[in-house]
């Protein structure tokens, strides 16, 4: 009797099993439907202080392959011109009155606020991080990321996605201590056109600036091919040509 | 007028929880130029009376005259003035400050007690040191000297001030018998010279003879009167 | 009054290793209290005189609320150009000031294109800097050490940042700020000179020319941060920092009528003020120490000198000595005890200090290298000096006066 138990439930349990969560490939698809490998975006950055006071950038940024991407201040005027370059884990910025590169870090930030530069200048997900472990709800997948490198921003990643569109929801940033650096949500699902559909707004907020909020709004996101002598310190004083 | 007029004369102390009657009614009167003795066994109350007329203490009742002066009422600073003036001291034990030469223990009372000035006070210590024989040793300190030298400076400071009277309490009772003659009589040779009066307690029957005067000191009372 | 010292001075011979012990430990205690004051002093002297020739100057002037944000380098509470100007008339106007520096103070981000730090700045006129703190360029440990502190486009970078940052004389840099707007604004710069650290709030900081930290900063008024100022005398500098502080909080003052700068010393700006105080105090302690020291040693000599001398007491008295004097005789002694020992101890000091500045003791404080050049001031030494006699004629007050009121028959009949 007891042995018909165990193959009757069995059989039940198999195709849960045959559908067990492969957080790898979640991740990889949500990496797509955020952005293609390669493309250009428009993006307004907004950094607000506790007292009410806003600061507002305008980028135009473009990426190339795995882990290469620039950014191009657009506004405000005061800004205009001053670029930035990311190469895997090598990060530049260049200012118009300096007149050469200078080398800066991913956890440093050049527009104050929230987001640092890693935030601003990011790569794939998958790129990054590794899939520690993947839980499956009703409405969402919950993934639990591991950063591959000592060079990665975050050590820990905890990403709520929606499982309908592997998009996602919230993100929250940790330190290998285990302390809670900062959260993304993501809002506003909206359709960029040539296929992609994805949110609009991210908001961030962090425990370690309190009353700070900085928002990431797009306006423009498109698939784009790229030379690769774009994505050199030499080609940075030259970004405003690709918006041709 | 004599010198001292002694009347009716008590001393009481107080020793523990006992009342001590020192002395218990003694009445004389010493003339200038004397040279007098009291004498008596320990107890019998001469010192007693020395400190009374050395005016180092008050008489309990009676009358007290040195000098014309009734010294029974003197106030500590008045009583160590009248005695700078008018009394002089020799003691059993010398008493010499050690720190001074025998030059400077004669001249202290001048200096410290009197106010002379330099050329006065040189003058008058030099008479006196020349006169009790001590030039030779007038800058040793007393620890060089002999007893009997000292007790010779001893005499010279109480006569340097030119004191109606010296008082010495058995000043002879810590030398031995030549140099105890010889000190009495250097002191009855200073009372020729200058007039001042003497007064030793002794309890010694030989320096006692050489006393012109004697008071015999019984238990507080003088037995039998002058002699 | 000679033949008393004359006593006293063979009383104390009389015992002579007693006395000679007793004048030693007032003597090392004197030692100790103005060596320490001499070495304390040098110290303070040089640490201070660092500070503000080198650094703060004797006071400086801020908006108000400023320095409780001073860490942070804020540049929204600057000093707009009328309150500059009026601060201005008010030092030219007070004759102890000698000079006064307008600075810019930011923080910027210093990159040398391969690795980048944080640097905090100030924007300064090179003259007036050179006024305010002389000894600034002291500090230069590379470079022009003799010209102008800072030119157009160089930047005096401190000796710790240039390290870290393998830059040197010469090299191009580039120095990056963030406005009050937040927006970013870089420049190349020339290393101009290093500058050796300080310690103490702004020992770090590096030098540029105020016109430059105005650009970078994107600054179109002639607005201020900080005016340093440099006073004659450092003496007058509590008098001078109440006068100004008056004129300047009647004279600027905000919407709501209230003072709207706030004016501090160097004491009140850097930490090395409690250093002192702390100096200070231990000062003060030592000299507790010589007193009690000279108390007891003094006061246990004269009681037993009364004590050994009660029959010579009793004669003094008996032979017509007055009260009072016998009090003059044993109050000497004392005088005279602690006078030998405190003279001694004075002559040993100043032998040990014309010591060390034959052979300078140098060490090191923080980061830097201080010798020590100690000095006795006369007026310390003659405090001493007074300070040691006063309390040896307090401790030789009690035995004195029991000398001085002992009965003479009992003491005649004392052994």
């Amino acid at each position: 009797m007891k042995f018909f138990k165990f193959v009757a439930l069995s059989a039940l349990c198999a195709p849960l099993l045959a559908f067990a969560v492969d957080g790898t490939a979640i991740l990889k698809q949500l990496d797509r439907n955020l952005e293609p490998e390669s493309y250009e975006s428009y993006r307004k950055l907004i950094n607000i202080e506790p007292n009410g006071n806003k600061k507002e950038f305008v980028l135009y940024s473009i990426k190339k392959g795995k882990d290469q991407t620039a950014s191009l201040f657009l506004q405000p005027s005061s800004d205009k011109g001053r670029s930035t370059l990311r190469q895997g884990d090598n990060m530049w910025m260049y200012l118009p009155s300096v007149g050469k590169p200078m080398r800066i870090t991913s956890l440093q930030s050049v527009t104050g606020g929230v987001f640092n530069n890693a935030d601003i200048m990011r790569l794939d997900y998958a790129v990054e991080y590794e899939v520690e472990s993947a839980e499956e709800s009703d409405q969402h997948y919950t993934l639990h990321l591991k950063a591959r490198t000592g060079e990665v921003a975050y050590d820990k990643l905890k990403m709520t996605v929606d499982k309908k569109l592997v998009l996602p929801i919230d993100i929250e940033a940790y330190a290998s201590s285990g302390m809670l650096l900062k959260t993304l949500h993501f809002k506003d699902i909206k359709d960029f056109g040539g296929g992609i559909k994805r949110p609009a707004t991210i908001e961030t907020d962090s425990p370690l600036y309190k009353g700070y909020k900085s928002v990431m709004l797009y306006s423009g996101l498109k698939k784009r091919d790229f030379a690769d002598e774009v994505f050199t310190q030499g080609f940075m004083p030259r970004l405003e040509e690709l918006r041709k | 007028m004599a010198l001292i007029h002694a009347d009716n004369i008590t001393k009481n102390y107080r020793m523990g929880d006992q009342q001590v009657a020192a002395l218990k009614g003694v009445t004389f009167d010493i003339g200038e130029g004397a040279f007098a003795a009291f004498v008596g066994p320990s107890g019998s109350g001469k010192s007693t009376l020395l400190n009374l007329i050395g005016c180092l203490d008050h008489p309990s009742s009676g009358t007290l005259q040195v000098a014309g002066v009734d010294v029974a009422s003197l106030s500590r600073n008045a009583a160590a003035t009248f005695r700078g003036e008018h009394l002089g001291f020799v003691f059993q034990d010398f008493n010499l400050v050690p720190v001074l030469s025998a030059y400077e223990n004669i001249e202290y009372p001048l200096l410290m007690v009197r106010g002379w000035s330099e050329a006065k006070r040189r003058e008058q210590v030099n008479k006196l040191i020349d006169a009790v024989g001590m030039t030779e040793q007038a800058n040793k300190r007393p620890d060089q000297l002999s007893g009997g030298q000292k007790q010779r400076v001893a005499v010279a400071r109480a006569l340097v001030g030119q004191p109606k009277l010296v008082l010495a309490d058995e000043p002879t009772a810590n030398l031995d018998h030549d140099t105890a003659y010889k000190v009495l009589n250097l002191m009855k040779s200073m009372r020729d010279e200058l007039g001042t009066s003497f007064i030793f307690s002794t309890h010694d029957p030989k320096i006692m003879n050489e006393a012109e005067q004697t008071f015999t000191l019984e238990d507080g009372r003088i037995a039998g009167g002058q002699s | 009054m000679n033949t008393t010292l004359t006593l006293a001075a063979r009383n104390l011979m009389r015992y002579r290793r007693r006395t000679l012990l007793t004048a030693l430990l007032i003597t090392l205690g004197v030692v100790a209290l103005l060596l320490f004051v001499a070495a304390a002093g040098s110290f303070k002297q040089t640490m201070v005189g660092s500070i503000t020739d080198s650094m703060l100057g004797h006071l400086q002037v801020h908006r108000k609320g400023y320095t409780a944000s001073m860490d942070n380098l804020p540049l929204t509470m600057s000093l707009q150009p009328r309150a500059v100007g009026l601060i201005e008339d008010a030092l030219k106007a007070d004759p102890a000031v000698a000079a006064y520096s307008k600075r810019v103070k930011l923080g910027a981000m210093f990159s040398n294109f391969e690795q980048n730090s944080s640097i905090r700045l100030n924007g300064i006129d090179a003259a007036a800097e050179d006024a305010a703190v002389p000894a600034l360029r002291q500090r230069i440990s590379a470079g022009d050490k003799t010209g102008p502190l800072v030119e157009r486009g160089k930047v005096l970078v401190p000796a710790l940042l240039a390290k870290g940052m393998n830059v040197k004389v010469g090299d191009a840099v580039v120095l990056v700020a963030t406005n009050a707007q937040g927006s970013v604004n870089g420049q190349t710069f020339t290393v101009g000179g290093i500058l050796e650290g300080i310690t103490g709030p702004g020992g770090r900081d590096g030098y540029i020319d105020i016109q430059d930290a105005r650009e970078l900063l994107r600054m179109d008024k002639e607005e201020v941060m900080e005016v340093a100022v440099r006073l004659k005398s450092i003496d007058a500098l509590p008098d001078v920092s109440a006068r100004l502080r008056e004129v300047l909080d009647t004279t600027i003052r905000n919407k709501e009528d209230k003072p709207a700068t706030e004016l501090h010393t160097w004491a009140d700006l850097s930490p090395f003020a409690n250093i002192v105080k702390m100096i200070d105090m231990m000062t003060f302690f030592i000299r507790i120490m010589l007193v009690a020291i000279v108390l007891v040693s003094v006061m246990n000599v004269m009681l037993m000198a009364v004590y050994e001398r009660i029959r010579e007491i009793g004669t003094l008295a008996a032979i017509g000595t007055q009260p009072r004097k016998l009090m003059a005789i044993f109050l000497s002694e004392g005088l005279l005890l602690g006078l030998a020992g405190a003279l001694a101890g004075v002559a040993l000091s100043y032998a040990v200090v014309a010591a060390l500045n034959v052979w300078p003791v140098v060490f090191a404080f923080g980061r830097e290298q201080i010798t020590l050049h100690p000095t006795l001031a006369a007026a310390e030494v003659l405090g001493v000096l007074v300070l040691a006699v006063l309390v040896s004629g307090l401790a030789s007050l009690q035995p004195a006066w029991r000398a001085a009121r002992m009965n003479p028959i009992d003491a005649l009949r004392h052994v």
